[in-house]
């Protein structure tokens, strides 16, 4: 009988935590989202009627989901599947609904109403501590998301540094966080590769 | 020390306590049930290799294995038994202890 190295037993743990969160390890399932958030900072700023804008977002995010759909399945048929536990993360998905993004979406409403008022850019921080979370909640692993949770605080002080409101810093983020995200799932599909393969 | 701190894990549960069946019931452990073909892609075995893993651990009632059929290409999938996730959570338990001990020993 082969015995058990130390070795072993960390990619076994990392095995059952990417296992336990294989959705969400599946980067490339969410690579057209980075596209979607770069749009929207863009159409933000632009000379857009609001009914032409809101089609053009509706539109990148049905053509976001059914890219994500299509994706899953080449995964599905590279790596095979596996099918969660039900509940098994049920306290994870009331958070997210009921708190996390909730103060995400807040936020944002806050910087773009309150611009003036606001020394600094709330939404920063609170989706520095959400992007954070996220991380944690599935699986850890995966320190580029750390890297953007730097990027995003560093933007929340960027109003204290430069003459920007926190309106304008909606746009901004939104285009850091596209970009951002772009390479991250990317990177998240790299790390779900090295787990799953041990290479 | 002329062990490794897992050596003395290996009189716990032999049929567990190997890389490869370790993998597996590692995956099923955070799923309700995986197929064969993400057994293949964690372990890295051969298809042979794998399905005498799962025979023995099918046999040892810590995993079920079901077969079908859907049109005409064949599928199968896995799970713990209830006894089988009891004994690889107690597993994880001691090897978590462990590896803290092995992280000093390193």
């Amino acid at each position: 009988m082969a015995g058990i190295t130390i070795d072993d037993v960390e990619r076994s743990a990392r095995v059952r935590a990417v296992t336990d969160n294989f959705f969400f390890w599946q980067g490339r399932r969410f690579i057209a989202l980075g596209p979607v958030l770069i749009m929207a900072g863009f159409a933000a700023n632009a000379h857009l009627g609001e009914w032409l804008r809101n089609v053009l977002l509706f539109a990148a995010i049905v053509v976001s989901l059914s890219v994500s759909a299509l994706i899953g399945r080449r995964y599905r048929a590279e790596f095979g599947s596996v099918r969660p536990i039900p509940g098994a993360h049920a306290t994870r998905s009331r958070l997210k609904w009921l708190l996390v993004y909730p103060a995400m979406l807040g936020s944002l409403a806050l910087d773009l109403l309150y611009a003036p008022i606001l020394p600094f850019f709330l939404s920063g921080f609170v989706w520095t501590v959400g992007l954070v979370l996220y991380r944690k909640s599935t699986g850890a692993g995966r320190v580029h998301y750390l890297t953007l949770a730097a990027c995003l605080a560093g933007l929340g002080l960027a109003p204290l540094a430069i003459a920007i409101t926190s309106r304008d810093m909606v746009s901004v983020m939104l285009l850091v966080l596209g970009a951002g995200y772009t390479a991250a799932v990317l990177l998240d599909d790299d790390e779900m590769r090295e787990v799953l393969r041990g290479a | 020390m002329d062990q490794t701190p897992f050596a003395e894990l290996a009189a716990v549960d032999r049929l567990v306590h190997e890389p490869s069946r370790l993998a597996i019931l590692s995956a099923l452990l955070a799923c309700a049930e995986a197929d064969f073909r993400y057994l293949l892609t964690v372990t890295g075995l051969t298809k042979g290799n794998l399905s005498s893993h799962l025979s023995k651990l099918e046999a040892g009632g810590l995993v079920a294995v079901e077969k079908g059929f859907a049109g005409k290409i064949p599928w199968t999938r896995a799970r713990l038994t209830t006894d089988g996730r009891a004994r690889v959570e107690a597993h994880w338990r001691d090897l978590e202890r462990i590896r803290g001990k092995a992280r000093r020993w390193r």
